[in-house]
């Protein structure tokens, strides 16, 4: 295979303050083949970025690009053409195509998207302005825009997350590129979105010919779609090898690490997941050496010894590190049995919380006046409930009306109709005095560890609000001692107690957030997608920090939250939402072994497997369209316009959840047979009707 | 957008009637009889009454509010107390002076201020941007009165470069009108052109951070493109809003600068009204402005969706 | 790094923040001397009696107009006054209008733009639309309608400039809460059962007062300003008291003749108002960094 780009040992730095630089980037080397899909893989803050960036000369000043990068067609080092010169901009759009991670902000705001992907076959292709139009509207169609000729004078603004970026492939491909970056170009997205892009992106790779890299944080995703693979950390590429190879012999500690620290779709529930200790680097404060160190389970004095080389550990396979491949082979012998059991909890009988028949509906205001225009059914009827000590799981996409439940939940909203039943109370009537005791009884945990915590309080008084609002402590010192103990509850300093939210990093932050939430000791704790704004390996130490609290406090919790895999890992029983409706309920494992509504299905097969054999395994459901807008409900069931089985009742009636036996309940027509016919079928493919 | 520009204009109306029923009252509680004020001190019991009866006195306030608001309509301001002729005659020729020198001044700032803003955000950091910035923070708050001192010495006393005081229209002698209005033109709108070149810069910084531009610059722009054609195309939006603001901050302005260069605008009119409570003149003089301010707000307003289609289109 | 982390926890939190503040307001040199220039001018008026030479107001009728002396170091005004200590002097007029307007307009502001906020509805509505119609009408129409009502005494001048900046305020202070109302944070305090009042007094109030403070500081520079114009066109501060613009609308003839008797008083105003704003966005710079170079 042709090689179509090599970096050699970029050095992209930033300066800190007036002396100082920092390397967020350091000495990175990389090639892109002809036709094959390249994944760079890290956490935020590795660099996998600025690396690509820096290849483009993107990198603004007072940024600084040092190395060499080589590009085919042109001759020698494209770095020292200067980032404003012709030939880098030819190589800008025309050579290496970018996308990014925000579709909601990638596109000018104020031209038409279609003036934005003529601009770029003018500037490349040199067509005139009416071919380029018509070429702009055939890419629209390619990648799978409906109507393009009107759509082609339209904003951004009128498109959604998914046609955006569909929009963004489309203007980098209308320029002919031989490769593609895509920067974290599905992280914003929904899942089932995400799997169809990357899917349309695949496709047009194949037919074109087309260098593709995929720059995420999201190992299943560079399983599925990546042919080989470079994992970054700390501005290193640390390891790289082909797809197979790296998943099957991980050598680096870093890369293991990863693997165990993400939640898997296929795992059983019996093991605990395996974090990587610590917080991920500063990039400005980063050792001269290697920067796993702090972190890495194998560490050793020799590590020290200044900055480590990349080894060959098979064919095509680098390792940086300073152990020998057969020392890390050896050591992870002895470290490998440790992996922790999760621990014993007790789910009771008895029913703590119960939600029967929640509506919920917001007015939709619209145009420059802001008249109310019609309602949004943001909850549309939902029941459920929660035993104590349980962990009830809610997925899905955006616009599901997962939050709306949370705070309905919570009263933070007060539904339009429906009941909440807090130990046998319902939460909608309770007043005064009642009310500040439920409020003792059910905590919550935000997503954003960001906006969650008053930016003028400080970590003591954060966590012990809760304490002096109910009275639960007694004096000055039963408080400060309170306050130590749910600060190392949640593996926090107590002498830290003192410090504004600012001077913690996010996962810190979100511990906060869990200590005042238990603090007043809680029956229940709804959890709002608490883990989503947190990295990778931070993730999992959150995880199990809920998994060991609920074992030894016996909390139940609502668990929300758009990723399957980490839902199913922490959940006993799964409510699948979609629009504002359960479209099924199950519990954990065999929801992911027998999904029965056609959504679920979709939605198990959009979530890649970070195992490249069994994801290839998998039986792939592609899925028709995007989640509709919540203000387009159709009449019917939510799901007809983009299930393959639906039928004409579905399109006028909506179906009601229903109990299938052994604790699982689905919303589908499908289902509603007699129990003796539906046993031994799957899927129920027999009724569909395209 | 026909019934957005409708609700505007009619928000604007509220606006105006609010502004000109405040000034309205002013006559009441003003210390001074307008009675003695319309006919001097020197008259005789039974006179007074007939002039109290003539001003409508003796009619409730509302009443005599909607007699006056008709009146204006029609285009009678009433009569000035002091130069005993129609308002309106004596404020229209001002206004216009007023008005002329406002608008250029808007004019002359906006432009200015753009093309300095947007030298000093494409060279950051650089010393076209330390220089410029600093000057920008150093003259945006000068009173204008200041200004026009400190030019006036300069220009006319030291050097006699330029005439000290007055004021023709174009079409009357355009050479001496040219060197007439340079200095108070040149006052009037430093602080105008200080203040938008900060906005622009930091406008303009903030919208180079953006995701977009980003794109625009991987896709091969030339930074001339990628600054022109979408750079200041998204941070102008924000620039734009300030039009009925600084027009509101000109005319108030003019009055200093009229007050230094001995031109006949509203300037000098105003403050012997004041001094002399000559209430037609100062009710007349707020209404007005009131309208036009209002209308400058009203075009922002347009424009801004105009420019920005996330707006109309949310 | 790890006993670097530990050495900060062990500092009380307040001390060091405070430290972090003042290294970060002093970090440009431009607002240090904005600072300084600030300070120096604020003693001036604290101790004007001690500062000047002679009483700004005793008319001296065998000196006036004289020019630089060593008895006047800026000379005499047209009747004789010592026009340095008539300077000095004005600083305190300046500062203390400047001072009692901004304080009076934040506070006014603050209140019903909490008000506003916190009853939302047809209360909010009101007083939107008063402020717009304040707005709409030009500053100094405003406060020369005003200054024809209520007079032109001092506390008068600080009401009547106070009233064109409210709406600033009241729209500020509004917008603030409203977002913090909004934020995560207040949500998990009302979710703990915190009452009303205590959510307002932690977390709500203490969140929206420093973009107040910050544009109060910049607020100052343009009162005095407004004051000095009003006072230079003679509808300002009544005249035995030495206001900067009144001596200037003064000395406004004797441009020609005299020119250090009109440009003294300029200087002072030029350099006060440019220091005070230095000083302004400094503090808004150390306080918010993300509103950096935003105001117009």
């Amino acid at each position: 295979m042709k090689t179509l780009v090599r970096a050699e040992h970029i050095v992209t730095t930033f300066p800190v303050d007036r002396k100082r630089r920092f390397a967020a980037v350091d000495g990175v080397s990389l090639e892109l083949r002809r036709g094959e899909i390249v994944g760079l893989v890290g956490e935020s803050g590795s660099g996998k970025s600025v690396t690509s960036m820096s290849m483009l000369q993107l990198i603004l000043p007072p940024g600084k690009v040092e190395g060499k990068v080589f590009v085919d067609g042109f001759e020698g080092d494209t770095l020292a053409f200067g980032a404003d010169s012709d030939q880098v901009r030819q190589i800008r759009g025309g050579k290496i195509g970018m996308i990014f991670q925000e579709p909601m902000t990638s596109l000018d705001p104020v031209l038409t998207v279609g003036r934005q992907i003529q601009e770029n076959i003018m500037t490349h292709l040199h067509l005139p302005k009416a071919e380029a139009k018509a070429r702009a509207v055939e890419m629209m169609k390619a990648v799978g825009i409906p109507d393009p000729e009107t759509r082609f004078g339209q904003y951004p603004s009128q498109f959604s997350g998914g046609m955006r970026q569909r929009i963004m492939i489309a203007m980098v491909l209308a320029a002919e590129p031989d490769v593609l970056i895509a920067d974290e170009a599905t992280t914003a997205l929904d899942v089932t979105t995400q799997a169809l892009i990357l899917d349309l992106i695949q496709d047009l790779a194949r037919q074109r010919d087309l260098t593709v890299v995929i720059v995420t944080h999201n190992l299943g995703l560079i399983a599925r779609y990546a042919d080989r693979i470079y994992v970054m950390y700390g501005g290193n590429i640390v390891e790289s090898a082909e797809k197979y190879e790296l998943f099957d012999h991980p050598i680096h500690p870093y890369t293991h690490g990863l693997l165990a620290a993400v939640p898997r779709l296929d795992a059983g529930k019996r093991h605990m997941l395996v974090p990587i200790e610590g917080l991920p680097p500063n990039p400005a404060d980063l050792p001269p050496y290697c920067k796993f160190y702090d972190r890495c389970p194998y560490r050793e004095e020799a590590c020290t010894q200044g900055p480590c080389a990349l080894y060959q550990a098979g064919e095509g396979h680098f390792v940086r590190c300073a152990l020998t491949q057969e020392a890390l082979a050896d050591k992870r012998g002895r470290l490998e049995g440790v992996r922790r059991l999760m621990p014993d909890k007790t789910v009771s009988q008895e029913i703590c919380l119960e939600v029967k028949d929640l509506r919920m509906d917001f007015p939709i205001y619209r145009g420059l006046l802001k008249q109310k225009v019609g309602e949004v059914h943001a909850v549309d009827g939902i029941s459920l409930h929660v035993h104590a000590g349980e962990t009830l799981g809610v997925v899905g996409e955006s616009g599901c009306g997962k939050s709306t439940l949370a705070k309905c939940v919570m009263r933070a909203l007060k539904p339009t109709a429906g009941q909440i039943l807090f130990h046998g109370e319902d939460l909608g009537t309770l007043t005064g005095r009642k009310l500040k005791r439920a409020r003792s009884k059910l905590s919550m945990i935000f997503q954003d560890p960001f906006s969650s915590l008053d930016p003028r309080q400080t970590a003591g008084s954060i966590v012990g609000e809760p304490l002096k609002i109910h009275g639960l402590v007694r004096d000055r010192a039963q408080y400060d001692a309170r306050v130590d103990e749910l600060l190392r509850i949640v593996g926090l300093d107590p002498t830290f107690r003192d410090r504004l939210p600012r001077e913690f990093s996010g996962g810190q932050r979100q511990r906060l957030g869990i200590a005042r939430a238990l603090a007043s000791e809680p029956d229940m704790i709804v959890c709002d997608e608490p883990i989503s704004a947190l990295d990778v390996s931070i993730q999992a130490q959150v995880i199990n920090l809920l998994i060991d609290l609920q074992a030894r406090l016996k909390i139940a919790y609502l668990f929300i939250a758009h990723d399957l895999s980490v839902v199913k890992h922490i959940s006993d029983r799964i409510v699948v939402m979609y629009l504002g409706r359960v479209v099924e309920l199950a519990p954990a494992e065999r929801l992911y072994e027998s999904p029965l509504h056609p959504y679920t299905k979709a939605l198990l097969s959009a979530v890649p497997v970070s195992d490249p054999h069994v994801d290839l395994a998998r039986e792939r459901i592609e899925l028709r369209g995007e989640v509709p807008s919540v203000m387009d409900h159709p009449a019917g069931c939510a799901f007809c316009g983009r299930c393959r089985y639906a039928m004409d009742r579905c399109r006028t009636e909506a179906p009601m959840l229903r109990d299938q036996g052994d604790g699982r309940q689905v919303a589908c027509f499908l289902y509603e047979r007699e129990a003796g016919e539906r046993d031994g079928r799957e899927g129920g493919t027999e009724h569909g009707e395209a | 957008m026909v019934k957005y520009i409708s609700s505007r204009i009619g928000q604007m109306l509220v606006t105006v009637v609010l502004v000109s029923f405040f000034t309205y009252i002013l006559v009441d509680i003003m210390p001074k009889d307008p009675v003695y004020a319309l006919y001097g001190p020197n008259i005789t019991q039974e006179e007074y009454e007939a002039g109290y009866r003539a001003l409508d006195l003796d009619k409730p306030l509302l009443v005599r509010y909607g007699m006056w608001a008709s009146k204006v309509l029609r285009g009678d301001w009433g009569t000035s107390y002091k130069h005993h002729m129609q308002v309106w005659k004596l404020l229209a020729p001002k206004i216009a002076v007023t008005l002329y020198l406002s608008v250029l001044s808007a004019i002359v700032s906006f432009a200015v201020g753009i093309l300095l803003g947007a030298v000093t955000a494409v060279k950051r950091g650089k010393w076209q941007d330390t220089v410029l910035t600093f000057l920008a923070n150093l003259c945006a708050s000068l009173p204008s009165f200041v200004v026009a001192l400190g030019l006036l010495y300069l220009f006319c006393i030291r050097s006699q470069l330029l005439p000290t005081s007055g004021f023709t229209w174009p079409w009357v002698d355009f050479g001496k009108h040219v060197r007439q209005l340079a200095m108070p033109l040149f006052a009037l709108s430093l602080s105008g052109v200080a203040s938008i070149c900060r906005q622009t810069r930091s406008s303009m910084l903030e919208v180079i951070r953006q995701d977009y531009i980003r794109t625009a610059r991987s896709k091969g722009l030339r930074e001339r493109v990628v600054i022109v054609g979408h750079v200041m195309r998204n941070a102008l939006v924000p620039v734009i809003t300030l039009l009925g603001n600084r027009l509101a901050y000109f005319i108030g302005g003019a009055m200093f600068v009229e007050n230094v260069f001995s031109i006949p605008g509203t300037g000098s009119l105003m403050v012997q009204s004041i001094n002399f409570m000559d209430v037609p003149v100062i009710q007349a003089f707020v209404v007005l402005s009131a309208v036009v301010i209002s209308l400058a707000y009203l075009v922002t307003d347009i424009l801004y969706v105009a420019v920005d289609p996330r707006i109309s289109l949310d | 790094m790890r006993e670097k982390i530990e050495a900060r926890a062990a500092h009380s939190g307040r001390g060091r923040r405070a430290r972090q503040f003042l290294r970060a307001l002093f970090h440009r040199k431009i607002v240090l001397v904005g600072s300084i220039g600030t300070i120096f001018f604020v003693l001036i008026a604290l101790f004007a009696p001690l500062v000047a030479p002679y009483d700004p107001n005793v008319i001296d009728k065998g000196a006036y107009l004289l020019g630089m002396s060593p008895l006047h170091p800026l000379g005499t005004d047209l009747y004789g006054r010592d026009l340095f200590s008539r300077l000095v002097f004005g600083a305190r007029v300046s500062l203390l209008t400047g001072v009692t307007a901004t304080l009076i307009a934040a506070a006014a502001g603050s209140l019903l733009g909490i008000v506003a906020a916190y009853y939302g509805g047809i209360v909010d509505k009101i007083l939107l639309r008063a402020c717009e119609t304040l707005d709409a009408i030009p500053y100094i129409a405003l406060t020369m309608a005003l200054v024809a009502i209520l007079g032109n005494g001092m506390l008068n001048m600080a009401v009547i400039m106070c009233s064109t900046c409210v709406p600033f305020f009241v729209r500020m202070m509004r917008a603030s809460v409203l977002s913090i109302l909004n934020s995560d944070y207040i949500l998990a305090a009302k979710l703990s059962g915190q009452s009303e009042w205590k959510l307002w007094l932690k977390h709500i109030l203490p969140n929206s007062v420093s973009p107040i403070i910050v544009s109060a500081t910049q607020n100052v520079g343009n009162t005095i300003m407004m004051e000095s114009g009003l006072s230079f066109l003679g509808i300002g501060i009544s005249v035995p008291m030495a206001s900067w613009g009144a001596i200037i609308s003064e000395a406004r003839p004797y441009l020609t003749t005299h020119p250090l008797y009109v440009l003294a008083p300029c200087a002072c105003l030029a350099a006060l108002i440019i220091c005070l704003n230095l000083f302004g966005d400094g503090i808004r710079d150390a306080l918010d960094p993300s509103l950096r170079g935003e105001t117009a």
